[in-house]
């Protein structure tokens, strides 16, 4: 294939997997995956929270908890959970 | 047509209105029961409108029908087991697919159900736009839009409720249950069939599919109940090969691909039903989120918050019990004097009318209490408070959410035990339940406000502008110091019995909403209903023990008849006012005497030596018995041990003065603390055994609290006298 510097985008690094509660203040992120037991993936998967998700953090204790909105929702998450979700910036 | 009203059944999640619903349609016609063998509340009223008459259950708010939370358990076992003719979901239409969910398994359930899109005002305002009538064909279940708290909508939902309650095969039939998708559908029709074999399983037998796949063992006893162990075996063993079948598919438990197919389900109606456009209100909340949850803001914003409730509160309040208490010496003294001697008006005005209505004067007090947390709770900022506390209540092993069982507890610990039932874990509500009674209940109130009068004289100071009272700052130290030993013992029992993480806490936030009066009453009715039911029930029955342990045994007759024989000399000898003080004097000898001989007398000086160390001599100790039945006692029964000279005079300057000669202020102190700490009363006992489900960690909270008064007491006795601090009496 020919080269063609301006069709090729730069060789971009995939947005590095943080737990969320790296994450900052306004920022999008989108969940890759929970750190934990079955009980806890299924209340969060009935709360919609699912690898894939897309939500804002809206604010951020440290260590926690911290507030996100999704799907129009506001949603509190404590601190045991916030360290647990990997995500990725969006 | 039914000849038995019908049944209807409302469920929502929490925060979508459905207590607002529930009013509406029943408006004062509702009564509080409780279910069998659970411990959770249910409402159930009438509803008439202009049709046939209606019955209207309440069920607990949830978000799932998943057994994840007792609510959640009781909610699914009512619609299973009592199959109510309609249910009608509430849901907040500004939050639709969340609150869709419960909607999809109920139909899944197959309930006969209406859907009541409630706070439509609510979503308008935040941009959404819903095709109702697009939704329910989509759905397959009636909808009907409701603004509760304007009452818009309510007859609509009671029409519909009834015309599903008259064919409810044709509203099940018309619903279009969630569609697993070719890879899982036919397993769920295949365990279906199988299941729908069984006669007393058919009913439910696609909802028993679904949960057997996720693997949930309260539906897998039911069945082993319902089809015979034998059955339920093959059944659960065909449910497991196809359980492992998804989840080598998916790479992913059963139950998560499940509830991840629900959202699709719910996530495709609402593509074609619901238009968002702009938010207005949304912003609203924000700002104001923006502010009470600031990092360095939040936290000041909830103590002024928290400051404002009690101020109202005693301010307000303290003239109201004062007058109560008035009214009540008054009665107790007339029936004394209409009724003259004898034990049938003793019981009534020493025991019942002193007693119970010792309790019955704070009525103001937990009254108004009730409506500030109410007016915290229906407005949203509860959420808000509890995310504000969370980093401070992570650090001794609860919840942000714990605190809302402790800030009722300042009310009364009885209903704030009660609503540890928001917490999800059983050892956070454990731990929760253990350290409440060290939030000083308003019972307790009396007792401090009593103390710190007789024993600190009212002093003022002014750091500039500001006036400090030397007793105020008492009343607020031995609050603090109650919330101080709460922390210490939650952070040790995290330690040691309650071992474990805390869980990992997912809370939704509400949006803002302006309280509505009439909620607000209702609230405010039920749980000060709940005190008043404690003292005419339980403290009732205690009183009544209480007094026939003081009156009884009896002085032996000879010892009686001396007191008589010295009355009649005292009349031969003196005249006048010299007559009256020699009367005066041998009746305290009397009354003192049998005291002593009594039971309680006899119990006060049996463990009198154990609370030696702490300051308290055995008068003490007998009020202290007094206190467990319920903590305010220890006034009536420190009244009956000094004021038995004059019978009329219990009014509390009197015992003051009293208190006062015979105690320095370092014992004054002692008994705050232990009042402030040990024994929790027997109403809190007996609703700790009933929500802890046993006797074991009721004992534990009673036995645990009594050794921690003692060593504190002992602590702060010994040392205080031993720096000889507040150790002269005042009088």
């Amino acid at each position: 294939m020919p080269y063609n510097p301006i069709d090729s985008p730069q060789p971009q690094a995939a947005p590095a997997a943080i737990p969320l509660s790296d994450a900052d203040i306004g920022q999008e992120v989108v969940l890759s995956r929970v750190d934990g037991g079955r009980g806890l993936l299924h209340r969060l998967a009935e709360m919609g929270i699912r690898p894939g998700a897309r939500f804002r953090v809206l604010s951020k204790g440290r260590p926690g908890p911290f507030i996100i909105t999704m799907r129009h929702t506001r949603l509190v998450l404590g601190q045991g959970l916030v360290h647990r979700m990997i995500v990725r910036i969006a | 047509m039914k000849s038995t009203p019908l049944t209807v059944a409302l469920l929502g999640n929490p925060n979508s209105g459905k207590t607002t619903v529930f009013n509406a349609v029943t408006g004062s016609r509702q009564r509080v029961a409780n279910y069998p063998g659970v411990t959770v509340e249910a409402k159930h009223g009438r509803a008439g409108g202009d049709g046939e008459e209606l019955i209207i259950v309440d069920l607990p708010g949830t978000y799932s029908l998943t057994a994840h939370s007792i609510e959640e358990l009781v909610a699914r076992n009512y619609i299973i087991e009592q199959s109510p003719d309609v249910v009608v979901d509430v849901l907040d239409s500004s939050n639709l697919e969340r609150n869709l969910y419960l909607a999809t398994q109920l139909i899944e359930l197959g309930a006969p159900l209406v859907l009541a899109l409630n706070m439509s005002d609510l979503a308008r305002a935040r941009g959404f736009e819903i095709d109702a009538p697009l939704l329910s064909e989509l759905l397959g279940v009636p909808i009907v839009q409701t603004t509760a708290s304007r009452k818009r909508g309510i007859d609509e939902v009671l029409a519909t409720a009834r015309q599903v309650g008259h064919d409810p095969a044709a509203a099940v039939a018309a619903q279009r249950k969630p569609d697993y998708g070719h890879e899982i559908e036919p397993h769920v029709r295949e365990l279906t069939d199988r299941l729908a074999a069984h006669p007393q399983l058919a009913p439910h037998a696609r909802w028993f599919a679904v949960k057997l796949l996720e693997r949930d063992e309260v539906s897998a006893e039911r069945i082993g109940k319902l089809a015979g162990p034998q059955a339920a075996q093959d059944l659960l063993a065909d449910a497991e090969r196809l359980a492992e079948h998804i989840e080598s598919v998916f790479g992913d438990a059963a139950e998560i691909v499940l509830a991840d197919r629900r959202y699709g389900y719910i996530a495709g109606a609402c593509a074609e039903a619901v238009q968002h456009t702009a938010e207005t209100r949304r912003q609203r909340s924000d700002r104001i989120d923006a502010i009470v949850t600031h990092p360095h803001l939040g936290l000041p914003i909830f103590a002024v918050l928290m400051y404002l409730v009690f101020q109202l509160t005693f301010a307000l309040g303290n003239p109201l019990v004062n007058w109560l208490d008035g009214g009540k010496t008054a009665l107790a003294g007339w029936v004394r004097h209409v009724g003259g001697e004898g034990l049938l008006v003793s019981l009534l005005a020493d025991g019942v009318i002193e007693g119970v209505g010792a309790v019955l004067v704070f009525v103001p007090l937990i009254a108004l209490l009730y409506v500030g947390i109410s007016i915290l709770e229906d407005s949203g900022y509860m959420a808000r408070a509890a995310f504000v506390l969370d980093k401070l209540m992570h650090r001794i092993g609860l919840h942000g959410k714990s605190f809302v069982p402790m800030l009722i507890g300042f009310g009364c610990t009885v209903p704030a035990v009660m609503a540890t039932r928001i917490l999800e874990t059983r050892r956070d509500r454990l731990t929760t339940m253990l350290i409440l009674p060290l939030m000083s209940c308003g019972a307790r109130l009396p007792v401090y406000v009593l103390l710190i009068g007789a024993f600190f004289p009212h002093r003022r100071w002014s750091i500039g502008s500001i006036e400090v009272s030397n007793q105020a700052i008492l009343l607020f130290a031995i609050y603090v110091i109650g919330i101080a030993l709460a922390v210490l013992a939650a952070w040790v029992l995290r330690k040691t019995v309650l071992r474990g993480e805390v869980t990992p806490f997912v809370m939704e936030l509400p949006p803002y909403r302006l309280p509505n009066a009439r909620g607000l009453l209702v609230h405010v009715w039920e749980r000060s209903g709940e005190y008043v039911k404690k003292a005419g029930t339980i403290i009732l029955a205690i009183v009544i023990v209480l007094w026939a342990m003081k009156t009884w045994p009896q002085l032996p007759a000879a010892q009686a008849e001396s007191y008589e024989v010295r009355r009649v000399a005292a009349a031969g000898e003196l005249t006048g006012e010299a007559l009256d003080r020699r009367l005066a004097q041998i009746n305290v000898e009397q009354h003192r005497a049998e005291l002593q001989h009594s039971a309680v007398g006899r119990i006060g000086r049996g463990i009198a030596p154990v609370l030696q160390p702490c300051g308290f001599d055995w008068r003490i100790s007998t009020a202290l018995l007094g206190s467990f039945a319920a903590k305010e006692i220890f006034i009536s029964q420190m009244g009956v041990i000094y004021a038995v000279d004059d019978e009329t005079d219990q009014q509390s300057e009197t015992l003051r003065q009293k208190l006062a000669a015979d105690y320095p202020p370092l014992v004054g102190f002692c008994m705050m603390l232990f009042i402030l700490i040990a024994t929790p009363c027997v109403a809190t006992v007996a609703v700790t055994v009933r929500e802890s489900g046993g006797w074991k960690w009721a004992l534990l909270q009673w036995s645990y609290l009594t050794v921690l008064a003692w060593l504190v007491t002992v602590a702060v006795f010994q040392v205080g006298s031993l720096l000889n601090i507040g150790t002269q009496p005042l009088g």
